[in-house]
């Protein structure tokens, strides 16, 4: 890793301060607030297992919606698109055969816009880490694991780096967002199973490598860890206590213990 | 693409660039996914799935800045062309983005617009029936797309059907530029796949390497 510093100072590898708020919002049964730095940040709800509309009901599982909606302007194609991707981010962390016929519902507010219209990676990881904060402060879908994301880009010069700031994504030429899954038992800090479940990369100057992308990869991969540690932190500080281990339920354990999966759920913070 | 059929027309308007990219036309990528072309879908306004599609079409023809907007500008300020790149699935048999991208770059390529002046002192843009119409300043670096999906965390499918798509844990759709350059790579769902003998791998190198192949076999037959 290079020592050189970038505009604010950050070695490369280095994320912008981060924020949680568990914020309460009064009408859901979950939310949060995430923020990278001050200039990114987004706001997240979850209501569910909640009554669901005939026409999206499945039989075998759970709809889980989710709608974005931009900081200005009505939500657009481009919150569609969005709101796919959050989806997908956040899906595979989900057992939503537990609560078939019903609805999970995802909101996500973005507090920030993104200054350039190319590079929105970091709005997008922020609105992955607050769904993903939202739903562990709801406690009421039962999860696999918990999923965190960041944003990579790569500098004119070549090198990459984490969380590419406003400032620094006009001079971005290539850049996405990847998302992990740490799952399995987590016995102290040391996490199992790590899995990237959700990426998305472009380059506009069209002189993308594949090393490079394994290479970026790897360095997400530990800003995304950086990130969980300060996931299961702001859970600890809420609770006084260790909760993340719990709310981590592997698949298998999680239908060995049906019986008991409800009270889990149903366990607070 | 096998029972995937997607007919893409280009359209060209005149209009008033942005305020601030005087010098740049306008590039407007849009999917129709009609009713007619699966029972999946619902006559009215625009799925939910065809707006992503419309938006991932969008973002990959911009990345590869497979056309120079500036090409588009015919005044700066004044008048620029708007080239609306409209798709209609006719038969809809899954993988429709690979399908539509291939449609909406070679619908490009024998795209022609007419010679067009801006007269400032008539504040009017004048075509030329007489001059011959010329072809869109396209760069070599188009985009070509292959998509993949992973069933059951075992099996690698390329190019999947509608029938495999709702089945699949994972889909990976890769786009390449010229001389196998990543445009972009969007992943939802793990990429890890685990063989018969209890091994686990990445696949995401092997999906790199089978579009780069793909492609090959693609760019010839654009023409």
């Amino acid at each position: 890793m290079t020592t050189s510093t970038r505009h604010d100072g950050r070695k490369h590898h280095e994320l912008r301060p981060i924020t949680i708020f568990y914020d309460g919002l009064a009408r859901v049964d979950g939310s949060a607030r995430f923020g990278f730095g001050e200039s990114t940040a987004a706001l997240a709800s979850v209501s569910g297992p909640i009554e669901v509309r005939l026409a999206s009901e499945l039989p075998s599982k759970a709809t889980f919606e989710v709608l974005v909606r931009p900081l200005a302007n009505v939500p657009a194609t481009e919150s569609k698109l969005l709101a796919s991707m959050i989806k997908a981010t956040l899906e595979p962390s989900l057992i939503l055969t537990k609560n078939p016929r019903t609805l999970v519902q995802l909101v996500v507010q973005a507090l920030s816009s993104p200054s350039n219209a190319t590079w929105k990676d970091t709005h997008i990881a922020a609105m992955a880490n607050a769904s993903t904060l939202a739903f562990l402060q709801a406690c009421s879908v039962p999860m696999q694991g918990v999923v965190t994301a960041v944003a990579i880009g790569r500098l004119v010069d070549g090198s990459l780096i984490v969380d590419p700031s406003e400032d620094e994504m006009s001079s971005l030429q290539a850049g996405g967002c990847f998302v992990f899954m740490f799952s399995g038992s987590s016995t102290g800090s040391s996490v199992s199973n790590i899995d990237c479940v959700w990426s998305s990369w472009k380059s506009t100057s069209g002189r993308y490598s594949q090393e490079e992308l394994f290479k970026a990869k790897e360095l997400a991969k530990v800003g995304a860890q950086a990130v969980y540690e300060e996931v299961r932190r702001s859970l600890e500080k809420r609770s006084g206590a260790t909760a993340i281990p719990m709310l981590v339920v592997q698949e298998k354990e999680a239908v060995k213990e049906e019986g008991t999966l409800s009270s889990d759920e149903k366990m607070e913070i | 693409m096998g029972d995937t059929t997607v007919v893409c027309g280009i359209k060209a308007e005149i209009a008033e660039p942005e305020l601030d990219r005087e010098s740049e036309g306008f590039l407007v990528p849009n999917l129709d996914l009609p009713a007619m072309c699966s029972p999946k879908f619902k006559p009215g306004p625009p799925s939910e799935e065809a707006q992503v599609l419309s938006e991932r079409l969008n973002q990959a023809l911009v990345a590869s800045g497979i056309l120079p907007l500036s090409s588009l500008c015919i005044h700066p300020g004044k008048a620029a062309w708007v080239l609306y790149v409209d798709a209609t699935c006719i038969n809809y048999n899954g993988n429709a983005f690979d399908a539509t991208l291939l449609a909406m770059v070679a619908a490009l390529r024998n795209t022609t617009l007419p010679q067009a002046t801006y007269d400032p002192e008539t504040h009017r843009t004048i075509c030329s029936r007489k001059a011959p119409r010329v072809p869109l300043q396209l760069s070599a670096n188009f985009p070509i797309s292959a998509t993949f999906g992973i069933f059951n965390s075992k099996h690698l499918l390329a190019d999947p059907t509608a029938f495999e798509e709702p089945l699949l844990d994972t889909s990976i759709s890769v786009v390449l530029g010229e001389a196998g350059k990543i445009i972009s790579i969007s992943q939802a769902g793990s990429a890890v796949v685990s063989d018969e003998d209890g091994g686990q791998r990445d696949v995401l190198e092997e999906c790199i390497e089978s579009t780069k192949q793909c492609r090959e076999l693609l760019v010839p037959q654009l023409g």
